[in-house]
């Protein structure tokens, strides 16, 4: 496997459930540098704790719940990793993706590019997300991402219930 | 007349071989002259200036680019490149524009399908470190969402960093 620290960066993530590992060395003076992660500024922070309220006082409606649960997902994960969740700017923040806890690294279908074509699959993994966040094609990349059958995975609970 | 010719044809031939051997970055893919792992920040400043669009990008010509910047030897990105070396450039155009508007040699890529965004797909030229990342939607196909400028895989034998 070719992955650059692919199996310790995956069991950091995983293990912290989302958590964005910050890297202190990094200084943020670097915006084109990777594995910056920062902060939003205090409009964009103030708006992110608002919507968080919201969620944790709206829980997950029932009809979520029974989604997510046919899908094998816990619902009360969905809370426990909005309480985990640290928000960070877009364009801004040069963390790589298998860092950012955005995707879900552990599927069939990233093993199988990994072994077919691990340059590419390191490639994916290694991009700094604010390159997708920057993109006005690619836009936004979130979501909770569930299992490969799952095509339309960052709009399945919306728009009655939105992360 | 004859021999200064032949020289003149010898030293051609060497230039030629001296390209093949020199190899892999003679036919790497540029962004108006800039190679990643080749080039550096400073060459980045004294052919592009500064960043000229928002988020450090440049906007040229219609294509607008992120250039990121190795921050040491297997740092994130993992290469074994000194700090400041380019190592990724990302292109999207200003005007929405087709794979099959570029005119490029298909044979020459390899398909893959974004394991995390299945209406993503990558076609990837290893040898020239090119990879365009193109929507394939089921009613809508073929618009380039972005083109990575990346490490030729001949480079990425000679600088990748091990596996820690």
């Amino acid at each position: 496997m070719e992955m650059w620290k692919y199996e310790q960066r995956l069991a950091y993530t995983r293990a912290r459930n989302g958590i964005v590992p910050r890297r202190p060395e990094a200084s943020p003076l670097d915006p084109q540098q990777p594995g910056i992660s920062v902060g939003l500024n205090p409009k964009d922070q103030a708006k992110y704790d608002q919507e968080r309220d919201k969620a944790r006082k709206r829980g997950v409606p029932d009809e979520c719940a029974k989604f997510l649960s046919s899908r094998g997902i816990d619902p009360s994960d969905v809370l426990r990793a909005i309480e985990l969740q640290q928000p960070f700017s877009g364009p801004k923040s040069t963390i790589l993706r298998i860092d950012a806890g955005v995707e879900d690294f552990d599927t069939d279908a990233w093993r199988n590019l990994q072994k077919n074509y691990p340059d590419t699959a390191t490639s994916i993994a290694t991009k700094p997300v604010a390159l997708d966040f920057k993109n006005p094609r690619t836009g936004f990349d979130g979501g909770i991402w569930v299992n490969r059958d799952l095509k339309h995975h960052d709009d399945y609970c919306l728009p009655s219930y939105s992360l | 007349m004859g021999q200064q010719r032949f020289k003149t044809s010898r030293r051609l031939l060497f230039a030629i071989l001296f390209a093949l051997i020199a190899g892999p970055s003679a036919i790497a893919m540029e962004w108006h002259g800039i190679v990643p792992l080749h080039s550096t920040k400073e060459d980045v400043l004294r052919l592009l200036g500064k960043p000229n669009s928002n988020f450090d990008r440049y906007l040229i010509d219609g294509e607008e680019a992120t250039i990121l910047y190795s921050a040491g030897p297997c740092s994130d990105g993992g290469w074994n490149v000194p700090r400041g070396t380019v190592f990724l450039i990302s292109v999207t155009f200003k005007r929405a524009r087709n794979l099959s508007d570029l005119k490029i040699d298909m044979d020459k890529y390899v398909r893959t399908v974004d394991p995390f965004v299945t209406t993503h797909v990558y076609y990837t030229n290893k040898e020239q470190g090119v990879r365009y990342e193109v929507y394939d939607g089921v009613n809508e196909k073929g618009e380039v969402l972005q083109v990575y400028y990346e490490p030729t895989g001949a480079d990425a034998i000679r600088l990748r960093c091990p596996q820690q």
